[in-house]
C-alpha cells in the first residue's frame, strides 16, 4: 500500500500584477489585478514505503509547490492527497510526527546558538525523552561525522556542516517520510558526497521513504531508483532512471580527438556540440543519425581517437527542459 | 492529565532557556539595549535637577515618579512579535514551525 498517494493534484496561485511607476503603485494600492498561475497541473503518482524517489524539474516547474502541498504547508486547488494515511493540510499531530521537510535554501536552526540548543527545542516539541535524545543525537551525529561541531554556534559552521546539522534536527523525531528540497544546494563535492551517503544509510537503516528534489544529477543517480519529472507543472515522466534515459534520450555522446584544432563552425555541421576543448570535441548525436554522423566524421576529419558512450544525465535532462516536454507519458 | 502538563512545562522551560541564551549571545548588543532602555533614568536626572533649581509647578519627586512609571511602562509594553512574525514569514522560517506538532 503506497505511503504517498497523489491523484490529480493541482495548484493555482493568484499573483498580483503591478505596473511600474507612481501611477502603477497608486492603482495597485487601490485596486489589485490578479492573474492565475497554474503551478501544478493534475499531477498523480504513488510512492511505496521505503522508496527513494527523485523529483526532477527545471526552476519554476512546480517541484517545491508539490512538496509544500505534500507537507500540508499549502492547500491544493484540486485533487486528492494521502501521506502516511493522513490528509496533509489538516496538519494532524500524528501526521506531523511522521514527516519532515528539509529545504537547502532555508534553515530551522537558530543561527547564533550551537545546534544542540535547537535540537533540545525539537526534543521538547516532539516529546523525546532525555535518554532517547542523547541516543539519537549520538547515533545521527556519528553517521553525519558531526559530533564535535554540535557545541559550536551554527553561524561558525561551514555550509556542509550546517546542512548536516539541519538534517540531524529534521530527523531527530525519526520521521517515516522525508521531503528533501535541494539538500545539497551550494555544497562542495565532498560535502555533497557525505550528505548523499548519509541519506542512503538512513534509508537503509530506518526504511524511511524519501522524496528528493535536486539539481545535482549525482544525487539522483546515487540515491534514486525511480524518478518523477515535472515540466511546467505537468508530470512528464514517472519510472526508472534508466527508462528516463531511454525515453528522452535515444542519443549517444561522441568524443572525437582530432589531429588539429577546428573552429566551432567547422565542427557544428556534424551535430550538436556539447563541449570543445582544444583538439577534443564532444557531440550529442541522435541514435538514428549515429552511423551516418560517424561515417562523415571519419571520412571528412583527421581523427586520432573516437569514443561513443551514453551521454551524461545532466545533458539529457538539460535537453528535455530546453526543448520542452517530449510528450506527456 | 499529568503527562500533557509535564510536556507543556518541559516545552515552555526549554524554549525559555534556549531563547534566553539566544538573547544573551551578543554582550555588546545587550549593553547598547540597556543604555537605550535607561533613557528615562537619564531624563529623570535632568528634570529632577531642573525642578530643584527653577520655578516649576512640579517637584522633583513628581518627576522621579513619572520617569520611573515611564521606564516600567516601556519595559512591559515592548512587543517584538509583529516584527519577528513578519520576518519568519518573509524568510520562510514559519514553514518549519508549522510542520511541528503543537
Amino acid at each position: 500500500m503506497p505511503i504517498i498517494n497523489v491523484e490529480n493534484l493541482s495548484k493555482v496561485y493568484p499573483v498580483a500584477v503591478k505596473e511600474p511607476g507612481l501611477q502603477g503603485t497608486i492603482a495597485h494600492f487601490f485596486k489589485r489585478t490578479y492573474t492565475a498561475i497554474a503551478a501544478v497541473k493534475s499531477v498523480s503518482f504513488a510512492i511505496e514505503p521505503g522508496e527513494v524517489v527523485g523529483f526532477l524539474g527545471a526552476n519554476g516547474a512546480g517541484k517545491t509547490t508539490t512538496l509544500k502541498m505534500l507537507t500540508g504547508l499549502i492547500h491544493p486547488s484540486e485533487g486528492r492527497l494521502d501521506v502516511a494515511g493522513y490528509n496533509p493540510f489538516q496538519r494532524e499531530t500524528g501526521f506531523l510526527r511522521k514527516i519532515t521537510l528539509v529545504m537547502g535554501q532555508k534553515q530551522q536552526l537558530i543561527w547564533d546558538l550551537p545546534a544542540l540548543d535547537s535540537l533540545r527545542i525539537n526534543a521538547a516539541v516532539y516529546n523525546i525523552s532525555d535518554q532517547a535524545f542523547r541516543q539519537r543525537v549520538g547515533e545521527l551525529s556519528e553517521m553525519l561525522t558531526l559530533s564535535d561541531k554540535l557545541t559550536q554556534p551554527v553561524r561558525k559552521l561551514s555550509l556542509g556542516e550546517r546542512m548536516k546539522a539541519e538534517l540531524l534536527a529534521a530527523l531527530l523525531h525519526q520521521p517515516q517520510v522525508l521531503f528533501l528540497d535541494e539538500p545539497t544546494l551550494g555544497l562542495d563535492v565532498n560535502a555533497q558526497v557525505s550528505v548523499r551517503e548519509f541519506l542512503k544509510d538512513y534509508n537503509e537503516r530506518y526504511g524511511a521513504t524519501v522524496l528528493l528534489t535536486s539539481h545535482y544529477m549525482a544525487d539522483i543517480t546515487a540515491l534514486c531508483q525511480r524518478v518523477l519529472v515535472i515540466y511546467q507543472g505537468q508530470m512528464i515522466y514517472d519510472g526508472s532512471l534508466d527508462g528516463l534515459l531511454e525515453k528522452f534520450s535515444p542519443a549517444r555522446a561522441v568524443t572525437v580527438e582530432l589531429a588539429d584544432v577546428k573552429t566551432l563552425s567547422e565542427l557544428q555541421v556534424y551535430g550538436e556540440l556539447s563541449e570543445v576543448a582544444g583538439r577534443v570535441a564532444h557531440f550529442i548525436v541522435p541514435q538514428e543519425k549515429l552511423t551516418h554522423t560517424l561515417s562523415r566524421i571519419l571520412a571528412e576529419l583527421d581523427v586520432v581517437d573516437l569514443t561513443v558512450a551514453e551521454p551524461p544525465i545532466e545533458e539529457i535532462i538539460g535537453q528535455i527542459f530546453r526543448s520542452g516536454a517530449v510528450g506527456i507519458s | 492529565m499529568k503527562r500533557p502538563l509535564q510536556n507543556a512545562l518541559r516545552k515552555a522551560g526549554t524554549l525559555l532557556t534556549v531563547y534566553y541564551a539566544y538573547m544573551l549571545e551578543y554582550r555588546a548588543e545587550l549593553l547598547l539595549w540597556v543604555l537605550s532602555g535607561s533613557l528615562p533614568f537619564i531624563l529623570m536626572g535632568v528634570w529632577g535637577q531642573a525642578a530643584q533649581g527653577g520655578r516649576f509647578g512640579l517637584s522633583s519627586l513628581y518627576f522621579i515618579r513619572y520617569f520611573l512609571a515611564a521606564f516600567l511602562a516601556r519595559q512591559f509594553t515592548v512587543v517584538w512579535v509583529i516584527w519577528e512574525f513578519e520576518r519568519e514569514i518573509v524568510e520562510g522560517k514559519l514553514s518549519f514551525r508549522l510542520l511541528q506538532p503543537p
